[in-house]
């Protein structure tokens, strides 16, 4: 590939900074054994049936954009594992992006070890697994890679999000901030590690293999890092709040106010003040977390709720509503994107049309028309309105292969 | 019957062996044996007599913990270095880098690994006790941590801190900040934040 330089700063007539995807490429990756697809700026229609690659080809470019699949199964599935020609599976995807700021050329390849293929049914854990990232032919890290391009996926395992697990709204939560802020990314990294650190040293102090005082590093620095994450969170669900309402209003025709509520395991007004209270908080759970081994307190603990008049959505709403509300939480997400960074995110619509009624569908469509590109993948071509169509560049779909199918 | 072609026994034997080596993997273990199936027999001893000298005669330094072939090391023995200052390293390799810059001259202290819970290693488990007993025999009058700036390095550091601090002696660390020849553009935030707190007097 040769590097692009291009420097056509384009100081948008529009709202916002012009980001696109040109061209991507696909090596085993799923079910495609090997992909080469233009792609045009605004709307790009996909169809095809059932199992033919559609979420496949939307889960691609989220991929290249946040290093990390919307699905939250196994990312060891993402090698087409059935592709024998080299002796290691290797999946690579590449995308080239335009922006106003010259081209980029964003890689990441997943490499199995030799020998898994016989195995597929191997759980992630076990599967040796590597993940490679290059920018402009560069290896750079994950931290480098997120937040390069911004997308936002609406799909039908949204609606997860308000009757599903707490884990599936921390993730949520994550995936979000992590593209909208890459500090967010490295302290939730590093969060990480000092939370399975501090785990086994609770274990191994209640089997009296270690000493109290040893915590003290680790409460700091699970202080410090889990209070980052705390308000960056809180700030993002106080933004978020400010742009769902009017959209989840007009979605039910006046009849719902939404709002969505952080819920940490504990508060204070500003970052020094939360570490300062995490701070505190451990020492008075000490000899608990030390008699369960494990850390009770801090951001792997949260949980958002969402309130339509009052009411709390994730116990008592209605598969409707359930659909409703994340798709204003979805449209909320592509508008707080916008409005941090005034680049519009690339918006990716799988198959979410057929399930919405006229009303939703018109809403939506309607709702997308300013950004600068967006995927929609469909089983039916019907769904859409006349006219809307003919703004469209359309694709066709099948067993891993992809065609444009008019001018 | 099984005519899968498997090499010979004593050539898997070792292409087994050299695969334990860390940075080997099966492929250059094959490779190594394959080298080695072809050597001239005196190189093969000689290789091999190296190994096992490695194993006879290399001995943990009584004083330093370093790996030496002389108990005290030369390090410890030597008539010119300050014997005021220690600098504590995680590991034996860590003291090469140290001593190309020539410009520390004290002594050093090898803890043999840093703490980390996950692979069950506590303070019991370093070389800790052994740098205490230096301390008390006094004369000591700095004590330089330089482990490596990971998680693990710092949960060390901060121990040792504690540990150190109430016995009177300066405990310092080594700086952190932007490498040398390195571009502000491209430094990370955790990076800059950090050289930002360690600023000079210019």
């Amino acid at each position: 590939m040769i590097l692009h330089r291009g420097c056509d700063i384009n100081l948008g007539k529009l709202r916002g900074w012009i980001i696109h995807i040109e061209h991507l490429s696909l090596t085993n990756f799923r079910n495609y054994a090997h992909l080469e697809l233009d792609l045009p700026k605004k709307l790009v229609v996909v169809q095809g049936d059932n199992a033919q690659g559609k979420t496949n080809l939307l889960e691609a470019i989220y991929i290249l954009a946040t290093a990390r699949s919307h699905r939250a199964a196994a990312e060891r599935e993402l090698i087409n594992w059935y592709t024998p020609r080299e002796g290691v599976p290797v999946a690579r995807l590449f995308a080239l992006v335009e922006r106003w700021r010259g081209k980029v050329e964003l890689e990441i390849a997943f490499k199995g070890s030799p020998g898994e293929a016989a195995s597929p049914g191997l759980p992630f854990e076990d599967a040796h697994f590597q993940r490679r990232i290059r920018i402009n032919g560069i290896p750079r890290r994950a931290v480098d890679l997120v937040g390069q391009v911004k997308v936002v996926m609406f799909s039908s395992l949204d609606i997860d999000l308000i009757g599903g697990s707490p884990s599936l709204r921390r993730r949520y939560l994550d995936l979000t901030n992590c593209q909208l802020d890459p500090r967010y990314l490295r302290a939730l990294n590093r969060y990480h590690k000092v939370l399975a650190q501090r785990n086994h040293l609770l274990k191994l102090i209640q089997e009296r293999r270690g000493e109290q005082d040893q915590l003290d590093f680790w409460d700091q620095e699970l202080a410090q890092n889990g209070s980052y994450l705390m308000v960056q969170r809180q700030q993002m669900v106080d933004e978020l709040n400010q742009l769902i309402k009017p959209i989840h209003y007009e979605l039910t025709a006046g009849g719902e106010e939404l709002v969505i509520t952080y819920r940490p395991t504990m508060e204070a007004d500003n970052l020094e003040a939360l570490c300062h209270r995490f701070g505190q908080r451990l020492r008075e759970a000490r000899q608990r977390e030390i008699s369960l081994g494990m850390s009770l307190l801090g951001p792997h603990r949260d949980d958002l709720g969402f309130w339509v008049n009052g009411i709390d959505m994730n116990v008592f709403a209605s598969r409707g509503q359930q659909r409703t509300i994340a798709l204003s939480l979805k449209l909320a997400e592509a508008n707080l994107m916008y409005s941090r960074s005034g680049d519009y995110p690339i918006l990716l619509l799988d198959d979410v049309l057929s399930e919405l009624d006229r009303l939703r569908r018109h809403h939506l469509l309607e709702s997308i028309s300013p950004y600068q590109q967006v995927v929609i993948t469909t089983t039916d071509l019907d769904q859409f309105e006349p006219g809307f169509l003919d703004q469209a560049a359309l694709f066709g779909v099948r067993e891993g292969r992809i065609e444009r199918l008019q001018g | 019957m099984d005519i899968s072609p498997v090499p010979a026994q004593p050539v898997s034997r070792l292409i087994e062996e050299l695969n334990k080596l860390p940075g080997i993997g099966p492929k250059t273990a094959q490779r190594l044996t394959y080298f080695l199936v072809r050597l001239p027999e005196k190189e093969a001893r000689s290789l091999a007599e190296a190994i096992l000298a490695v194993k006879e005669k290399i001995v943990l330094c009584s004083i330093c913990q370093n790996i030496t072939d002389s108990d005290p090391c030369l390090i410890c023995r030597s008539e010119v270095r300050d014997r005021t200052k220690i600098c504590v390293v995680a590991e034996p390799l860590d003291i090469l880098p140290l001593e190309r810059t020539r410009e520390y001259k004290g002594l050093y202290h090898v803890l043999h690994g840093v703490i980390s819970p996950m692979e069950g290693i506590g303070p019991d488990d370093l070389k800790i006790k052994e740098l205490l007993t230096r301390l008390g025999d006094g004369g000591v009058e700095e004590v330089i941590l330089a482990t490596n700036p990971t998680l693990e390095g710092e949960a060390t550091v901060m121990y040792l801190h504690r540990l150190l601090a109430p016995l009177g002696v300066r405990v310092t660390r080594l700086a952190r900040g932007l490498p040398y020849g390195a571009d502000l553009e491209y430094a990370d935030e955790v990076t800059l934040t950090r050289a930002l707190q360690g600023r000079q007097e210019v």
